[in-house]
């Protein structure tokens, strides 16, 4: 197949994916009811993986989760890598007003240790990471830790000299 | 002696996730599938290597290949695929009929292609390139679609069928999937059976869905439907696929509805071999 039908190919299927997040305007000959329904199923699914991988993230915006994470589907396609975890790592960096359980502090700090973050787009950590992170119990601090082919440790440590 | 698997010499099996580790360790008959993107072959989960050791049969399945998206297929994501079957001793892997991204931009999902002379010609070019590379056998999946593109030139059932007649692939039959197109789409599922080139079945997914407002939606998060045990045993009425496997991916039941639904899709194809064994199809 020469490259030029292959670019037209790629330039439908690209039109596909657009109207799929925001199905209002559809593409020449497709089915309008059809296409919201795929769009609504898509940013179902996407919800449920954030959900699984960022479960304090889900439960801290409790009913308003699903309508905030498909205002930020609709504009942000899904990572190539990571799934859940990673578009849910862009989900919470998106989110201006998020005031974060220690819940959700653990969950941001745990995900930045895996991946870097750059206009939405988490791409795998390598080399190794520490991060420490202040906990809403002041006597408390979080530290993440990663070491390439060891892994990652984290940790909530009581400060030397707190009381309990 | 026990009896003869109704599923043939795969039997029954379960995509393995780690939510459902357990079930699978406890459960010796069942064979698993392995999402190979998930997965690294130098460092499997300590509960697949396991399996490995009990020599349990274990198919990695690609989901980000895009065989039927404008590009070839990446060299990386093909070598990836490779390592993972020669790691688990794959004695096949499998992938789909879909694109997942366009102009670098992802659809995180396997979506459908358009049914066309050209979108065969070019996705037989992307899989002869995957089959290339690829240690063993490839099997390829049809996926359910919620919308269609418009103008088919033909059949889903003649789509597949030439695919696999230009590729030499082996046929992953989704009946979920297929009951899906059936039913959102307007055809009968029972009729595609037999288009199809069951000969060339490697094996056989059946996961759950829901109906959402009229339409079946092919969820891997809900307990599999009758209609879609039907179609088991309609499909084993016709055949004895070497294996059946069913696809769970979220809201994860307690052991006991896994194994009810693990046992529906058993008695189905039973029921299925009796009626071909008599003759009754």
């Amino acid at each position: 197949m020469a490259p030029r039908d292959r670019e037209r190919y790629e330039a439908h299927q690209a039109e596909l994916l657009d109207a799929l997040r925001n199905p209002a305007t559809p593409p020449d000959g497709f089915d309008a009811t059809d296409l919201a329904a795929a769009s609504d199923s898509l940013i179902r699914k996407r919800a449920r993986q954030v959900a699984a991988g960022w479960p304090a993230l889900a439960h801290a915006l409790g009913d308003d989760y699903l309508r905030t994470f498909e205002q930020f589907a609709r504009s942000t396609p899904p990572p190539a890598l990571g799934e859940g975890l990673a578009d849910g790592f862009a989900f919470a960096s998106a989110l201006p007003d998020l005031e974060p359980t220690d819940e959700v502090r653990a969950e941001l700090l745990l995900a930045r240790a895996i991946f870097k973050l750059r206009r939405c787009t988490a791409t795998p950590r390598r080399g190794p990471y520490i991060a420490i992170a202040r906990l809403r119990d002041p006597n408390r601090i979080l530290v993440v830790t990663r070491v390439p082919t060891i892994g990652r440790y984290h940790a909530a440590i009581r400060l030397p000299g707190s009381r309990s | 002696m026990t009896d003869p698997s109704p599923a043939g010499d795969l039997g029954i099996g379960i995509g393995w996730r780690p939510e459902l580790a357990q079930l699978i360790a406890a459960d010796e008959r069942l064979f698993v599938e392995l999402i190979a993107e998930n997965v690294n072959p130098r460092r499997l989960p300590v509960a697949v290597k396991q399996l490995l050791a009990q020599r349990r049969p274990i198919i990695p399945h690609g989901i980000r290949l895009s065989l039927g998206g404008a590009e070839r297929p990446h060299r990386s994501r093909l070598d990836h695929l490779a390592a993972v079957a020669e790691t688990v001793h794959a004695p096949f892997v499998s992938e789909h009929i879909a694109f997942s991204r366009a102009h670098g931009v992802e659809a995180g999902h396997v979506l459908p292609v358009p049914r066309t002379a050209e979108a065969l010609e070019i996705i037989s070019e992307n899989v002869a390139a995957a089959q290339e590379r690829l240690p063993v056998a490839l099997a390829l999946e049809h996926v359910a679609a919620l919308v269609e593109w418009p103008d088919p030139e033909m059949s889903e059932t003649r789509f597949i069928s030439e695919l696999l007649a230009r590729t030499g692939a082996l046929l992953l039959l989704d009946l979920s999937n297929l009951y899906a197109n059936a039913h959102n789409h307007g055809f009968d599922p029972v009729a595609s059976l037999s288009e199809l080139p069951l000969d060339r079945i490697a094996y056989v997914h059946v996961g759950g869905g829901a109906m959402i407002n009229g339409r079946y939606h092919d969820t891997h998060a809900d307990p599999v439907l009758p209609g879609v045990l039907g179609l088991v045993e309609e499909l084993y009425s016709l055949t004895s696929p070497s294996g059946i496997l069913l696809e769970r991916d979220a809201n994860y039941p307690r052991n006991a509805d896994t194994h009810r639904d693990l046992d529906a899709i058993e008695a189905a194809a039973r029921s299925g071999n009796r009626r071909r064994g008599n003759g009754a199809t």
